[in-house]
């Protein structure tokens, strides 16, 4: 006769008992990932000597305080217009040809070079003169005409596609980077798979 | 407007037309919007849907075509067509077009859930390549709504495309959403502009699918979708408005939300699998993180169900995490369980297994299978009782069901199964339901049935005892006396072939029987059966005419028909009345037994039943009994087994001495559960495997734990005989494994030597042993690929059966005579007739279900229907609590009065598993041909426990709702708003008369 029961004694596993499948689970862990595991501790050490870890720490335990001082800290109009006018500047930048700018920042150089040497000078016409007739100031006058000229002709054509995917992958990198390290101070790190990512992306910064 | 509602076209012919400049011929009959994403050609558009169709709200997909500014969505293709889709004009009208959506909702994609890819609008503003929003995003004067526990509705981030108010209306067809244009800020509205969790929404999710943005969402995914997401409310404006202020054009900021996005894509998992909550085969891909289910996510591929789901399959799957899941085995010891591990059990399995074989013989033990288990573990199970004990005492709860149904086509087609598909019924002139409350029991295939009907004149009739939706929208409406089913259709059927109307060329060319089948209905005639039945002669000449004059009919029943004492007779009796109508083998024809669970069609398919092998090949038949002996290596009796029934009386005459039970909670689900409970209480060896501590486990020796769907691999067959896989969505919890894995160590610790690895190994050996499996691979079902049986060994299915030819020998279908079975009479003091079946929102008893907090919040207990009439005479109000008494037993329940029931008819939901159950009234009484209880010849007497007493519907169900039914989102009416300008018109001044 079997009547309808419903109470249920859990297996009691003694203390004892689970420490040792813990051990035994963890050391068949560590076996199987002994280099990643010899690599990662060296990384620490690294750290601890910096005293890195203390700052992880103090960021960790306090995530969602220090991320909303963080937040906070920016949402100012004046922050928003920094990281506006930094945008901005990356865009301008890389629309800047540097290979043509080498000849030109020279031939600054060299002007500023003799307007320091000439402060000392006394002025005058005839020296004025001169100076205007010296080859080197016509070469010059020739030089900024000619940019001049150009600046009315607008900008040049587009830069080639190649340099172009170049920039924006390394702005779709930092753009990660930065992201993944406000996923760092804005979650609780609890689960494996997420660890491991956010892991990969510190070692790589 | 057809054209676009359908969504879908018939590609037959090719037209020439000129796009972008580049003359070309390709395949008419379809939307421009659809033409040009065939030839490859970029144009943007957000409410557009493939399954949905056209909706015409966005106005993105704007192009110009012979010089005029059209919506390319619901723009037919036609020849000599001039399409221009790349202009300055062209572009600059879509971006006016998108500007206007972009005006309702705010881009804060990097913290936003549905950031993964897939939103609409983030995807056009970057194929577009805005970069400023002219007209700036407007918060609109609404608060979030939060009511419903399964999805939020945020207006601010509403793009008022309709494509959840199409799905509501016209695809779901529970008619809830609408957009109420005539406010200066228009938004979507439940009901009549009431709460989401106060209307009638039914949270069947297809609102949260179809929404092409974060504005109708489901709740598991806000805050746990993205890395961003989880941060606090206050933090997170900040960072939004942050976000914003610093923004210098959309095409800097959207990269870095692409990188959270894919970033997503390493911790969020996708599996397909297929709900486990009815027979329609929903499948659809579940997003995990972890063991957290962020949401459901149905896809257009999946071939029953596309986009739709019910509540149970979009939000109800809590109860695989739940923490009352059996983790370990548990063995009986004394008046407690105590947890075991595997191999103790295990042992003292063989050990009782061994010595119950050797003492009483094969013969003495029981097995049962599951129909919710997939089929590669029913098929281990009835080897595990035939090739390794020697006994054909297996059976499945399809013998509580749907078995009377697979018989009356057996005797008549040959098949037993639904003999077409699901879109059969949804092309179908004329549907026929007999006995089947499919909107609640089996809800997407309903749905289909609804749309055919408010949209394309399908015609309806539905036979019940009971007003439920279906009936509320029937053309006809008949409620026949309970049981007497067969003698209407035999009437209909003869008054058919009186009129000359029988389809004389298919009954000579394709049908046996017919002079012995005429004489065995004259005794049905109209007044005979207006007597029995209490339907009028008109009535019945009505669906007489209905069927002549409809192209195709099929009919659909369930437990209406089939549990009855002569539920295989009313299930021939239906599978006549199609043959007499020439009514198989074409399209929009045929009969549909609607299988109750997910695999209740794949559990008979692979034997579990006591006088078939799998495929339905008989234990009789030597030749087959020899291939199955040869391969599995063992000797199999003959004779057939034990049906559930006979187990259970086996039991009580001490001849089954031990049984081994997965997946079915018989203590709850059988007929006469006094009798059921103590015949558990007589065995000697009790084995149960499930996930949960059932009614039935309690009864239990050992009970072993089980995985649900969820946790293994496998396939289901579904109500269309569509075979379909699942995938591990998750590790099993705790020590639990799937039930294959369990059933081959208890037959390897019976010396049985099996080496399955995987579900594949099990399917490649069923089907070379099934002729109707023999070209079923698990590369052919690989994702949301299916195939339905009969499958020929180089793969090609069988969506439409007996095209050609009935699988009998001379390929002729067999008309069947049968006779009524008068239903069980009671005594008079039983004066109310107790009808019972199921609730949308609870699978069954509730075992499931009532592990969601959401599903129970919204219908937390069982209630008793009863009719206004009968509440005036007896004194009853909704929460009156009663006691039912039949001859079998008793039960205690609330009362809620409704005019779904009439006169002294009843209805007990069966969602208890407590005093309210059912099935403490039912006898032991069964179809006369299969054994199939009697559940619904049931008759009891009412006293009052309590007068007054609460409500058991909350006011938040949805049956207190009020529906506004409408045709799709009427855009007309935006358009006839005063600040609604066609994009067109900003450029050019003329108008577009194709629009």
């Amino acid at each position: 006769m079997a009547r309808a029961i419903t109470a249920i004694r859990r297996l009691e596993i003694s203390e004892e008992e689970q420490r040792r499948r813990d051990l035994e689970e963890l050391g068949t862990l560590f076996i199987e990932h002994k280099e990643v595991i010899k690599d990662f501790l060296h990384m620490l050490d690294k750290i601890q000597d910096r005293s890195g870890l203390d700052v992880v720490t103090g960021l960790f335990d306090k995530g969602d305080e220090v991320l909303d001082v963080l937040v906070r800290a920016t949402d100012k109009p004046e922050v928003a217009k920094i990281i506006k006018n930094s945008l901005l500047l990356l865009g301008s930048l890389g629309k800047i040809n540097i290979e043509d700018m080498n000849p030109f920042i020279e031939k600054i150089n060299g002007g500023l070079h003799h307007a320091v040497r000439s402060e000392n000078k006394e002025a005058g016409y005839g020296s004025m003169l001169r100076t205007l007739a010296a080859p080197e100031t016509k070469e010059a006058l020739v030089f900024l005409l000619s940019f001049l000229k150009g600046m009315g002709a607008g900008a040049p054509k587009p830069q080639p596609v190649p340099k172009k995917k170049k920039g924006k992958k390394g702005w779709l990198l930092a753009a990660s980077l930065s992201l993944a390290s406000v996923v760092l101070l804005s979650k609780q790190s609890d689960k494996t798979d997420s660890e491991s990512l956010e892991y990969d992306v510190v070692h790589h910064q | 407007m057809i054209m676009k509602k359908r969504g879908v076209f018939a590609v037959t012919e090719y037209v020439k037309v000129t796009i972008n400049g580049q003359k070309m011929s390709i395949p008419g009959e379809v939307s421009i919007l659809q033409a040009l994403q065939e030839q490859a050609v970029d144009v943007p558009h957000v409410c557009y849907h493939p399954q949905l169709g056209a909706i015409e709200t966005c106005d993105t997909c704007l192009i110009e075509v012979n010089g005029e500014f059209v919506r390319s969505c619901s723009t037919h293709i036609e020849d000599g067509d001039v399409i221009d889709t790349a202009s300055g004009d062209v572009k600059r009208i879509q971006n006016i077009a998108m500007d206007r959506i972009l005006h309702n909702h705010d881009l804060y994609c990097t913290v936003c859930d549905y950031n993964n890819g897939g939103c609409e609008v983030h995807n056009t503003v970057k194929q577009m390549k805005i970069e400023h929003q002219s007209e700036p995003f407007e918060e609109k004067p609404y608060v979030k709504d939060n009511s419903n526990p399964f999805y939020r509705y945020d207006p601010d981030q509403c793009i008022l495309c309709g494509r959840c108010v199409e799905a509501c209306q016209d695809l779901q067809v529970t008619e809830t959403l609408s957009i109420d244009w005539s406010l200066e800020r228009p938004r979507v509205v439940w009901d009549d502009g009431r709460p989401i969790n106060e209307s009638s929404c039914v949270s069947c999710g297809h609102c949260s699918t179809v929404c092409p943005c974060n504005a109708m969402m489901e709740k598991g995914m806000v805050g746990e979708a993205g890395f961003l997401t989880g941060i606090k409310e206050n933090t997170l404006k900040s960072m939004i408005e942050l976000t914003k202020n610093a923004e210098t054009g959309f095409s800097s900021i959207m990269p870095i939300s692409d990188v959270e996005a894919a970033m997503r894509q390493t911790r969020i998992k996708k599996t397909k699998t297929v709900c486990t909550y009815c027979g329609v085969g929903c499948s659809f891909d579940v997003w995990t993180k972890d063991r957290h289910i962020l949401k459901v996510e149905p896809q257009i591929e999946a071939p029953a169900n596309g986009i739709s789901t019910c509540v149970k399959g979009k939000f109800g799957w809590d109860f695989v995490n739940s923490e009352e899941r059996l983790t370990k085995p548990l063995i009986r010891d004394g008046e407690t369980f105590r947890e075991a591990e595997w191999d103790e059990a295990l042992s003292l399995i063989e050990t009782k297994f061994k010595n119950i074989k050797e003492t009483y013989g094969p013969e003495s033990m029981a097995f049962i299978s599951s129909s919710k288990c997939t089929n590669e573990e029913s098929y281990l199970m009835q080897k595990l009782a035939r090739g390794v004990i020697g006994t054909n005492n297996i059976d499945n709860c399809s013998r509580y069901c749907q078995t009377p149904a697979t018989v009356g086509l057996f005797r008549t087609v040959g098949y037993g199964g639904d003999s077409g598909s699901i879109t059969d019924i949804e092309q179908a002139g004329l549907v026929i339901i007999v006995g089947a409350n499919s909107a609640e029991s089996h809800p997407v295939l309903a749905t289909r049935v609804k749309r055919s009907h408010k949209l394309f004149g399908q015609k309806l009739i539905v036979a019940d005892l009971r007003k439920n939706e279906m009936a509320d929208r029937a053309d006809l409406f008949i409620q026949p006396k309970a049981g007497t089913d067969l003698v209407w259709l035999s009437a209909v059927t003869k008054y058919i072939v009186d009129q000359g109307w029988a389809d004389e060329e298919f009954l000579q060319k394709r049908v046996n029987g017919m002079e012995e089948y005429i004489a065995s209905i004259q005794p049905y005639t109209l007044e005979y059966a207006e007597q029995v039945t209490g339907i009028s002669k008109q009535e019945l000449i009505t669906i007489a005419e209905t069927i002549h004059n409809t192209k195709s009919t099929c009919i659909l029943w369930a437990m209406g028909v089939t549990q009855h004492m002569g539920g295989s007779d009313t299930s021939t009796a239906i599978s006549n009345l199609l043959l007499i109508t020439g009514n198989y083998g074409k399209p929009g024809a045929g009969s549909y037994p609607l299988r109750g669970h997910n695999n209740v069609q794949g559990a008979s398919d692979f034997g579990s039943m006591p006088d078939r092998f799998p495929g339905y090949q008989s234990v009789k038949d030597d030749a087959v009994r020899a291939k199955y002996e040869k391969s599995w290596g063992a000797k199999i009796p003959a004779e057939p087994g034990l049906n559930n029934h006979e187990m259970v009386s086996g039991i009580h005459a001490g001849n089954v001495k031990l049984m081994y039970l997965k997946g079915e909670d018989m203590g709850l689900v059988d007929s006469n559960l006094n009798y059921v409970h103590s015949a558990f209480e007589k065995l000697d060896f009790f084995v149960v495997q499930d996930i949960f501590l059932s009614k039935t486990a309690q009864f239990a020796d050992v009970v072993l734990p089980a995985s649900p769907s969820f946790e293994k691999e496998g396939t289901f067959t579904n109500t269309e005989r569509r075979i379909q896989r699942l995938y591990q969505v998750f590790e099993p919890m705790g020590d639990s494994k799937p039930d294959w894995q369990i059933i081959m160590e208890i037959a390897n610790r019976l010396g049985a030597g099996w080496e399955y690895t995987h579900p594949g190994e099990i399917m490649a050996e069923a089907a070379s042993l099934m002729p109707i499996y023999s070209g079923v691979t698990y590369d052919r079902l690989e994702g949301y690929n299916s195939l339905q049986w009969p499958v020929a060994e180089d793969g090609t299915d069988s969506p439409l059966l007996f095209k050609t030819l009935f699988p009998f020998p001379d390929g002729k279908a067999r008309l069947y005579p049968v006779e009524w079975t008068e239903p069980i009479q009671y005594e008079e003091e039983y004066d109310l007739h107790v009808n019972n079946g199921r609730l949308l929102e609870h699978f069954h008893e509730g075992n499931m279900t009532y592990k969601s907090a959401g599903i129970s919040s919204k219908t937390p207990s069982v209630f008793l229907e009863v009719s206004p009439e009968l509440a005036a005479e007896r004194g009853l109000e909704d929460g009156t609590v009663v006691r039912l008494t039949s001859p079998y037993g008793s039960v205690k329940v609330s009362c809620l009065v409704t005019d779904r029931v009439k006169g002294k008819e009843v209805y007990l939901p069966m969602n208890s598993q407590g005093e309210g159950a059912i099935n403490y009234l039912t006898s032991s009484k069964a179809d006369k041909d299969t054994d199939t209880p009697a559940y619904k010849e049931i008759s009891a007497k009412m006293e009052i426990l309590s007068a007054k007493g609460d409500n058991p519907l909350p006011r938040i169900n949805h049956r207190n709702g009020n529906p506004q039914p409408q045709i799709g989102v009427q855009v007309e009416k935006k358009w006839a708003r005063p600040d609604y300008v066609f994009p067109g018109d900003l450029v050019t001044k003329g108008v577009s008369k194709r629009g």
